[in-house]
């Protein structure tokens, strides 16, 4: 059996951190929208009421 | 260069990495980080998100390994999930799918990122994601005349 990590190439991820900042500066400011969550599952919404029961604030 | 990144995102990362290995030590193909997780790294944090959507064949083995990690899968009321949560990183798991994109997604394209000791992270191709996104798109929709 295959992996990913055999068979396909491995950036580390300071490099890849590094070229995703060059292309952010290079771009300037993007405006991203967020997910509407409309076709969200109820397994998904459940997960996230959960997650934000942590205090998590994503 | 990690401040490109939230550091809790980085943490996410590196704490699926390691799932990840868990995984691939048992000769199983790596899992791939899809959906808002994915989307986060190709934005360098644009967008944040602290629920990670995982394309796996082998659900039971990467439930296994979360389980190791520590994540618990919430009960109660209103918790009919498949996911999977950690209260203390306040993280999230859930495998969405068998197979990447359906299989329409070339396994060759997606990106393998090394976290060093923690092991390694397989990502969605940015190019197979804007694909899905566009092929979701109403305006991709036949349309009626």
């Amino acid at each position: 059996m295959t992996t990913a990590s055999k068979t396909l190439k491995t950036i580390p991820f300071e490099e890849f951190a590094a070229d995703m900042a060059r292309r952010k500066a290079a771009a300037g400011p993007v405006d991203v929208p967020r997910n509407s969550g409309k076709n969200r599952t109820e397994s998904k919404r459940a997960l996230l009421k959960a997650l934000e029961q942590t205090g998590a604030r994503w | 260069m990690e401040a490109t990144y939230r550091p809790e995102f980085v943490s996410a990362l590196r704490t699926f990495a390691r799932a990840s290995g868990v995984m691939t030590a048992q000769g199983f193909e790596a899992p791939i980080l899809v959906g808002g997780a994915a989307v986060e790294i190709f934005t360098a944090s644009a967008v944040a998100t602290g629920d990670l959507d995982i394309v796996t064949a082998r659900h039971e083995a990467f439930e296994d390994a979360l389980k190791g990690l520590g994540f618990v899968k919430p009960s109660g009321p209103g918790m009919s999930t498949r996911g999977w949560i950690h209260a203390d990183l306040q993280l999230s798991f859930e495998v969405v799918s068998n197979v990447l994109l359906d299989g329409l997604a070339d396994r060759q394209r997606v990106v393998t990122l090394d976290f060093g000791v923690d092991g390694t992270a397989a990502i969605i191709s940015v190019e197979d994601m804007i694909a899905d996104r566009m092929g979701n798109s109403p305006l991709a929709q036949p349309r009626k005349c």
